[in-house]
C-alpha cells in the first residue's frame, strides 16, 4: 500500500494534494461546508469554495470568523440534519476543540480533514501531530494517511463511520508534506461514491415535528451515561470501519483492509518493527528496503487509524517482534510521548512484551533523513527490557548547541 | 522613576533606535502599506519620549502580525486574535510600560471581535493599531470582516454578501476614549495620530488602511485621501459622541463608495482609565504590580508582613 504507481494510470490526476481532497469531498456531496483560513489547510476550503461558486457542488459555503464559528456552524448544519465538512490546522483546531467535544457529546457526525501542524509557541506552520494528539479524548475517530490518495479515502470512509457511529471524525493527513505535494491519485467519481456513501439518514436531529433539546445540563445522574455512550460507540466503530473499508475495496478497488482497515504493514511479521503515523512512512519504507537487503530483518507497522485505539490488531501485529521502534512527531511534556505509551498500554496484558524504544522526531517540519531513521532502527535492534524511564524514549535530533545557549 | 524601569528618561531619542538588529528589514511584499505603519511608528515614538525599553508591542497572528518582529521593543507575538486580552494583563501588571496591541482586520475585528469590544469597554490605558487591509494577506487572499459586500475573492468567487465592519463606529460603541483613521499613504498624518494616540490616557483605536498590493489588487490604495481635520468640507467636534457617532458612519460609508476620509474621529480626555478606576476604589496599587519582583526591599516588606499576619 501506499507506494505511489512509477507513472499514473490513464484514470489517475495529478494535483496539489488540498485540491485532491477537495475533490474527494465534493464526490461525498456535502450540504454545508465551513471553514477559516489557515494554512497549511486553506487550499481544500478555497478549492470547496471554488467548485461550490463554479456550480459542480451544490453545497452552502459558509465563510465565517473564526475557527469556533466554523466547527459551531457545522454542529448546527449536523444538528439539522445535514453533511457537514470543516478542514483545519493546528491553532485552528486548538480552537475548534471547545465545540468539537460538544459535538462528539451530542453524537452528531462531521467530517474534517486536519493538514497537520505544530501548535504555538513557538509559532510554526510545519507539520507535526501535536494539533491531533491534543484532541485525542474528546469522542472524535482520528485517522492518519501516508499518501494524497489515502487522504482523500479517508474522508470519503470517514463520512460513512461517522455517519453511522453518530461521532466526528478527524482525518489526518500531514501539512505540506501532503498538503502541497503533487501527488497523480484517483478522484472518486459521483457514481462510485454513490453506491459506497448513502444519503445520510441521521439519527438525531433538531426535527420539528418530534421536539428534543442537544447538550442540555446533565446532572451527576445522567453525564456519565451519557459521555459512556461516546466510548461505546468508539467501541462499536471499529466493526462499522471493518465493513466500510471492506466495502470501499469492493466499490473503488483500493485495498486498506489489513487488520480490519486499522493498521498497514510492511514486512509486518519482521525481527524488528518500527511504528509511525503518516507521511514519514514513505521515507521508513525506503530504508527498511536498504536495511533488508543488508540482512536486517526490519519491518514497519503503521496505524492507520489512531481513534479508536486498533489494541488487538497492535497486539497481533507487534506481540512476536524482538524490539519496536516507534517514530513519533508529538510529545507529552511530563512523560513520554502518548502514541508510545499508548502502544505500551496495549500491550501490557497482552501475551507477550517487546522491548519498545520511542523516538521523538520531525517536529515542526524538521527532515527526517534516511541515514536518522536507520540510527533509529539500530538503536530499536539494541532495545532489551528492564529499561530505565530515561532509556524508553529519545530525542535524536536535538541539537544541543542550541539547548546549551548556542544562536545557530 | 522607579526600580525597575527606565521611565521619563530624559535624552533625544532616535527613530533609528526602534530597528532591530536581528531582523532590520520587514519580509513584507514590496509596496505593502504595513511598511508605513511601522515607519509611523517610529518617528512617533521621540515625539512621545519612549525608549524601546519602555514599549512593549503585543501582536496577533497576520502579515502585519510580524510587527514586532521588525520593531525594536518588548515583543510579544500571541496567538490569532488575543493581543489584546495579552496587552492589557501586562498594562495592569506595569502600568509604567507603553503598551501597544496591534494586528489586521482579521485578527482584531474578526476571530479576535469581542477582545476588541471588552478592552475598549474597560478604556484600558493602551494603543491598539489595526492594519486595515480589506483581506486577509497572509492565508493569501480570502475576504476579511472589512472586506466590501460583493468582494470576490477565493473563498466568495461571487462575492461578499455580507456588509463590512463598521470599525470606528464598533470601536466608539464599545467605549474607546481615543478614534482615529490614517492610512499608509499619509504618513506625516500617521506619525502624528499614533504619537496622539499613545500620549493619550486611555484605549485609543488607531484603523490604519494599508493597501495589499498582492492579495487585494481591486482594492483602492487609499489615494487620495482627505483629512477631516484639515478640509473645510467637515465641521464636527471630535468630543461630541452624537456627531462622532455621524461623521464615522459617513466615513465608513464613502470609504466603500471610493473617496477615503481620515483623522480624529473621537476624543475623550475625562473619562478615566480602567487603571484610574481601579485605583479610585483602592483595589488598585499607585506603585506597579509588577515592581515589586524587581524591588529588593520589597522580600523585607514582604516578611515584615507575613510576620505581622501571624504574630
Amino acid at each position: 500500500m501506499a507506494k505511489a504507481e512509477q507513472n499514473p494510470s490513464d484514470e489517475q490526476e495529478v494535483m496539489k494534494g488540498t485540491s485532491a481532497v477537495a475533490k474527494g469531498v465534493m464526490a461525498a456531496d456535502p450540504d454545508v461546508v465551513s471553514a477559516y483560513p489557515i494554512t497549511p489547510q486553506t487550499g481544500v476550503v478555497e478549492k470547496l469554495s471554488e467548485l461550490v461558486a463554479d456550480g459542480q457542488l451544490d453545497s452552502e459555503f459558509i465563510k465565517v470568523d473564526s475557527e469556533f464559528n466554523a466547527a459551531s456552524t457545522c454542529i448546527g448544519a449536523s444538528a439539522a440534519g445535514a453533511r457537514a465538512f470543516s478542514a483545519t490546522s493546528s491553532q485552528g483546531l486548538k480552537l475548534m476543540s471547545e465545540p468539537l467535544f460538544t459535538a462528539a457529546g451530542m453524537r452528531l457526525p462531521i467530517v474534517m480533514a486536519v493538514a497537520n501542524r505544530s501548535l504555538s509557541a513557538p509559532l510554526s506552520i510545519w507539520a507535526d501531530h501535536t494539533d491531533a494528539f491534543a484532541e485525542r479524548d474528546g469522542g472524535m475517530l482520528q485517522f492518519h494517511a501516508e499518501d494524497v490518495q489515502e487522504a482523500i479515502d479517508h474522508v470519503l470512509m470517514g463520512f460513512r463511520v461517522a455517519e453511522q457511529v453518530n461521532l466526528p471524525v478527524l482525518s489526518n493527513f500531514d501539512g505540506f508534506i501532503l498538503t502541497h505535494v503533487q501527488e497523480p491519485a484517483d478522484i472518486p467519481t459521483e457514481e462510485e461514491v454513490n453506491e459506497f456513501l448513502p444519503p445520510r439518514d441521521p439519527e438525531f436531529t433538531l426535527d420539528p415535528s418530534d421536539p428534543k433539546t442537544m447538550g442540555a445540563f446533565a446532572r451527576p445522574e445522567h453525564w456519565t451515561e451519557t459521555r459512556y455512550a461516546i466510548q461505546e460507540a468508539m467501541m462499536e466503530s471499529k466493526d462499522v470501519w471493518a465493513q466500510t473499508v471492506q466495502e470501499f475495496k469492493e466499490v473503488f478497488g483500493r485495498d486498506y483492509t489489513e487488520y480490519n482497515g486499522m493498521l498497514d504493514t510492511y514486512h509486518g511479521d519482521a525481527d524488528y518493527r518500527l511504528v509511525a503515523l503518516g507521511s514519514i512512512c514513505g521515507t521508513i519504507r525506503g530504508v527498511i528496503d536498504e536495511y533488508r537487503e543488508q540482512g536486517v530483518d526490519v519491518g514497519l507497522v503503521r496505524p492507520r487509524v489512531h481513534r479508536p485505539f486498533p489494541t488487538e490488531e497492535l497486539r497481533e501485529a507487534l506481540g512476536d517482534a524482538e524490539a519496536v521502534g516507534v517514530l513519533t512527531k508529538e510529545m507529552s511534556p511530563g512523560y513520554e510521548s502518548a502514541l508510545a505509551g499508548e502502544i505500551k498500554g496495549t500491550l501490557y496484558h497482552a501475551e507477550n512484551q517487546p522491548p519498545i524504544k520511542s523516538f521523538v522526531i520531525g517536529m515542526a517540519g524538521r527532515d527526517v533523513n534516511a541515514p536518522e531513521i536507520g540510527t533509529m532502527i539500530e538503536e530499536t535492534m539494541e532495545a532489551s527490557a528492564p529499561m530505565t524511564f530515561e532509556e524508553q524514549e529519545s530525542w535524536p535530533q536535538l541539537r544541543e548547541k542550541l539547548l546549551n545557549g548556542g544562536d545557530q | 522613576m522607579s526600580a525597575f524601569s527606565a521611565i521619563d528618561e530624559d535624552r533625544e531619542i532616535d527613530p533609528e533606535e526602534y530597528t532591530p538588529g536581528i531582523e532590520p528589514q520587514a519580509t513584507w511584499c514590496p509596496g505593502c502599506g504595513d511598511f508605513s505603519v511601522l515607519k509611523a511608528l517610529k518617528q512617533a515614538m521621540p515625539e512621545v519620549g519612549r525608549t524601546p525599553e519602555e514599549v512593549l508591542t503585543v501582536t496577533g497572528i497576520g502579515c502585519s502580525s510580524k510587527l514586532n518582529s521588525y520593531f525594536e521593543s518588548y515583543g510579544f507575538h500571541s496567538i490569532h486574535g488575543r493581543s489584546l486580552p495579552i496587552a492589557r494583563a501586562a498594562k495592569l501588571a506595569n502600568p509604567d510600560l507603553e503598551v501597544i496591541a496591534a494586528g489586521g482586520d482579521g485578527d482584531g475585528y474578526g476571530i479576535g471581535g469581542n477582545h476588541f469590544i471588552h478592552t475598549a469597554r474597560e478604556n484600558h490605558d493602551m494603543t491598539y493599531i489595526v492594519f486595515n487591509n480589506e483581506i486577509f494577506g497572509l492565508t493569501k487572499g480570502q475576504t476579511s470582516p472589512t472586506s466590501p459586500k460583493g468582494h470576490k475573492s477565493k473563498t466568495q468567487p461571487h462575492g461578499s454578501a455580507k456588509d463590512p465592519i463598521r470599525p470606528l463606529s464598533l470601536g466608539l460603541t464599545a467605549g474607546a476614549s481615543y478614534v482615529a483613521r490614517t492610512a499608509a499613504t499619509n504618513p506625516n498624518q500617521a506619525a502624528e495620530i499614533l504619537a496622539e494616540a499613545i500620549e493619550h490616557d486611555g484605549f485609543a483605536h488607531v484603523d490604519f488602511l494599508t493597501q495589499c498590493p498582492t492579495w487585494n489588487k481591486d482594492a483602492k490604495s487609499y489615494v487620495p485621501y482627505t483629512d477631516v481635520q484639515e478640509s473645510d468640507e467637515f465641521d464636527f467636534d471630535v468630543t461630541d459622541r452624537k456627531e462622532a457617532a455621524e461623521m464615522m458612519y459617513e466615513v465608513e460609508s464613502k470609504l466603500y463608495e471610493g473617496e477615503v476620509l481620515t483623522g480624529r474621529f473621537y476624543v475623550d480626555e475625562d473619562r478615566p482609565s480602567y487603571t484610574e478606576e481601579k485605583q479610585a476604589t483602592g483595589e488598585m496599587p499607585e506603585e506597579p504590580l509588577a515592581e515589586k519582583y524587581f524591588d529588593e526591599d520589597s522580600e523585607w516588606k514582604r516578611s515584615y508582613d507575613l510576620l505581622e499576619h501571624h504574630t
